[in-house]
């Protein structure tokens, strides 16, 4: 019975948003793969959306009758007319050669062995890194016990309200999202399970790596090249640890902003207008997972300016207006005004000898991120060498990753987070909001070096 | 006959000169390695863990750069050990704390060579941490100079070697945690891929570079599944079978848990307010979520308590030490400014209060 109520409780909020996906996208390479991966990460952002729009009504929160909700909403959106969508230019493809489809075989071996070894951990494992507990399942945890989403204050106005109908932890101004799917689980089980509650963190895990590999395809490369580079996004080991100790929010921000960037991209390259919805979607999610998907929502705006006119001047100018722009903001704005839960005062700025190689250690010397780093490295300098015309046929998505490195470096350089790069506790989780997008880059760089060098098509990975 | 008699008693003269330098040898030796820090050289010992889980080991050993290897029947159960090189001023003990838990049951002890200004003591001294009351075998004690060769093999085994989630996994992945061996796997693949790379491109282009980039990649993967699969194994032998609420019994926080579910029995009420003072940021913000839905304060980098007027009559105050918070030495309650706060329960470090 648990397991039922568990997949009901899943499957339907989910299904509502692989829906609404659906009527999005045209027939298009890879539309299978993008209508389950954004579809799922959809489903994962409207159903706390629907939760709280359903307790601001004032109405008696429970399992039934939001699900009854989600049913009736799947049965309208099927029923609903579809409006006639343009069907994208089908590329043809050669069969791939039989050593790539055994190669592609022992690749989807492999992430189903590591989807296993994750799950394992989620399913077995009770709440375990520390911010989980902190503040994320402290809120999950009272709403389902009281059955009501009482609010959480500050300590301080905890303290002056006497704790009368307030509740208090050490984050009570993070958004509700992740804590909502909490709650909602355990609700489902109609028990408190500090396993089973994470389970939205393998659907997060599964949509990243679906939309990924859709994206891919969008982006004209072979189904084989499209499978190395999910490959390598879902065996990165940070990201994996991210589902395994399930129960912090940094997985559906990198999540939200990845799926941002490669909608970005493809939207951007022309013919694919039914990408600037998901871009839409995507980016205004970053906002509903944590304070910080504010500062990265931002960052797809110079992006967005490039994408109106593309050639190499714009990606430049744009980069480099960027990295004049914050230090002056950091200089001009009020220190005392609060965006997104940070003021310039709280941030205590100023140059933290230290945090610079704590960031480099990050990147290239830890095991974060495999070798992704040194491949980016290693196609910059081709990219500058062989001058494959990068900055035109990805001048947004370049746009948008180099502003949002500049705030990644500003942040754990010259503010108090510094003390995070040096002692190795935030630089890899921040880090990890970016790495989808990176390796989206890489595919497409490598896609763009390929088209630059022209050879015969047998012997490359064909699709 | 006189002078017979002293040209035998001369005789014995070597014999006392070598009895001499014998004892002398002898107190000499015992000055340089006292009796207290022994060779263990191929030597078996077992250690005791206290009740905190530790416990120390004193043992000779060479004067410059070595690596002491050393095997341990349960590894498993060691959480850190450190091979420190003593000497005369106990400040200056230094010493490389190599994580555990040693699952192979093979541990590699870097020490380090006499630094500035030290004293090349032949004394050392491995600490140990793991289980409380553990009882382990230690055995082989051999020493080895620290060559490339020997560095490469430690981050072999350092790499491939078995470790356990801990806090600090959800903040970075090291896939090497010892610091002695100074190198890095992502480094060195990183480099070879840099230049084998390049020559590939120059010759076969896009098609070479990224199969070579797969098969650099798997390289640092599989290690990296293997650990998983090792650690899922783990999990399950922990966990499966167990109900899920009762799963937080059998982790590090087992004792903050069974103190709220004490609490949950003698107060079951959800309404009063529950306040956790704590020194330890980890200890007081677990306590703190065990003991949600209840009406939890907890403040982090901040006073345990709140000012004195913040608390009144029937309010709780759980202490979890270590605490800087003073108790009647009598009756074991809490002194607190112009308020009563009675003990309840009292539990290996953990107290629970109720405010009159």
């Amino acid at each position: 019975m648990d397991w039922l109520r568990l997949t009901l409780a899943l499957l339907l909020p989910l299904l509502v948003g692989v829906q609404w996906v659906a009527r999005l996208i045209p027939a298009s390479p890879g539309r299978p793969w993008l209508v389950a991966g954004y579809g799922l990460f959809a489903g994962l952002m409207f159903w706390p959306l629907l939760l709280r729009l359903w307790s601001a009504c004032g109405l008696p929160l429970g399992f039934w009758p939001p699900l009854g909700v989600a049913a009736l909403l799947l049965v309208a959106l099927r029923w609903w007319p579809q409006t006639a969508l343009p069907t994208v230019r089908q590329v043809a493809h050669s069969r791939p050669l039989p050593g790539i489809r055994l190669l592609c075989g022992v690749l989807l071996a492999l992430l189903c062995l590591r989807l296993l070894s994750l799950g394992a951990e989620v399913i077995w494992r009770p709440l375990f890194p520390w911010d989980a507990t902190m503040h994320w399942a402290t809120k999950a945890r009272t709403w389902f016990e009281w059955q009501r989403l009482v609010p959480f204050v500050s300590n301080e106005a905890w303290l002056q309200l006497g704790g009368q109908g307030v509740f208090t932890d050490h984050h009570p101004d993070y958004p509700v999202t992740v804590p909502l799917w909490q709650y909602w689980l355990a609700t489902a089980l109609a028990r408190w399970d500090p396993a089973l509650i994470n389970l939205p963190w393998l659907v997060c895990y599964c949509s990243l790596g679906m939309a990924f590999f859709g994206q891919a395809r969008a982006a004209a490369a072979s189904a084989a090249e499209a499978l190395v580079f999910s490959v390598f996004l879902l065996t990165l080991p940070l990201l994996n640890t991210h589902v395994a100790l399930a129960g912090y929010a940094d997985l559906f921000l990198a999540t939200a902003f990845g799926l941002a960037l490669m909608a970005l991209h493809n939207g951007s390259v022309g013919g694919q207008r039914w990408q600037w919805p998901l871009l839409a979607f995507s980016a205004l999610s970053c906002l509903l997972i944590k304070n910080e998907g504010f500062f990265w929502m931002l960052t797809l705006l110079p992006g967005l300016w490039v994408a109106r006119r593309r050639d190499a001047r714009r990606v430049l100018l744009a980069i480099a207006g960027i990295a004049v722009a914050v230090p002056l903001v950091l200089w001009l704005f009020p220190p005392d005004i609060s965006v997104a839960g940070h003021s310039l005062h709280s941030l205590d700025l100023g140059y933290r000898p230290g945090a610079l190689s704590g960031i480099l250690r990050s990147l290239l010397v830890l095991g974060n991120w495999h070798m992704s780093l040194w491949y980016l490295i290693f196609l910059v300098a081709l990219a500058v060498w062989q001058r494959p015309g990068l900055l035109v046929a990805a001048g947004p998505l370049v746009t948008a990753l180099c502003v949002a490195f500049l705030l990644f470096l500003w942040l754990f350089t010259v503010t108090e987070f510094a003390i995070g790069a040096i002692r190795q506790t935030a630089v890899g989780r921040i880090g990890l909001h970016l790495m989808p997008g990176v390796l989206f880059l890489l595919l497409v760089m490598h896609g763009q070096l390929r088209r630059s060098a022209p050879r015969p098509a047998s012997t490359e990975l064909a699709g | 006959m006189d002078d017979d008699r002293r040209v035998r008693s001369l005789q014995f003269l070597p014999l006392l000169c070598l009895a001499a330098g014998l004892f002398y040898a002898s107190l000499a030796s015992a000055t340089a390695t006292p009796v207290a820090y022994p060779d263990r050289t191929g030597h078996t010992v077992t250690l005791h863990l206290s009740a905190q889980g530790d416990a120390a080991l004193n043992l000779a050993c060479p004067a410059s750069a070595q690596l002491l290897h050393v095997r341990v029947d349960r590894g498993e159960l060691l959480s850190a050990v450190a091979l420190q090189r003593l000497s005369t001023r106990p400040a200056a003990h230094r010493g490389e704390r190599v994580p555990g838990p040693f699952s192979g049951g093979a541990l590699q002890l870097p020490l380090s060579a006499p630094g500035p200004g030290e004293l090349a003591d032949s004394r050392c001294r491995m600490q140990v941490q793991g289980r409380p009351g553990a009882r382990l075998t230690f055995s082989a004690f051999v020493w080895q100079p620290v060559t490339l060769g020997a560095r490469l093999r430690g981050m072999w085994s350092d790499w491939t070697g078995y470790r356990s989630w801990q806090q600090y996994s959800i903040n970075a992945h090291a896939a090497v945690v010892q610091a002695w061996h100074g190198l890095s796997p992502n480094v060195l693949l990183g480099a070879v891929f840099l230049l084998v790379g390049l020559l590939g491109f120059r010759r076969w282009r896009t098609r070479f570079l990224l199969g070579w980039m797969l098969a650099c990649w798997l390289v640092l993967d599989l290690p990296w599944q293997w650990r998983l699969l090792q650690q899922a194994e783990a999990t399950r032998a922990v966990f499966a079978g167990v109900a899920a609420e009762r799963r937080p019994g059998l982790t590090e926080d087992a004792a903050l848990w069974a103190f709220a579910e004490q609490i949950r029995t003698r107060v079951p009420a959800l309404e009063p307010r529950f306040f956790v003072a704590s020194a330890s940021d980890y200890a007081g913000m677990r306590m703190a979520y065990y003991l949600y839905p209840r009406n939890v304060y907890w403040r982090r980098d901040g006073p345990e308590l709140p000012p004195g007027d913040a608390l009144h009559g029937g309010d709780y105050v759980v202490v979890v030490q270590p605490s800087e918070l003073r108790r009647e030495p009598q009756s074991g309650d809490l002194v607190l400014a112009g308020l009563q706060a009675r003990v309840l329960l009292d539990v290996g470090g953990i107290a629970l209060f109720e405010v009159r």
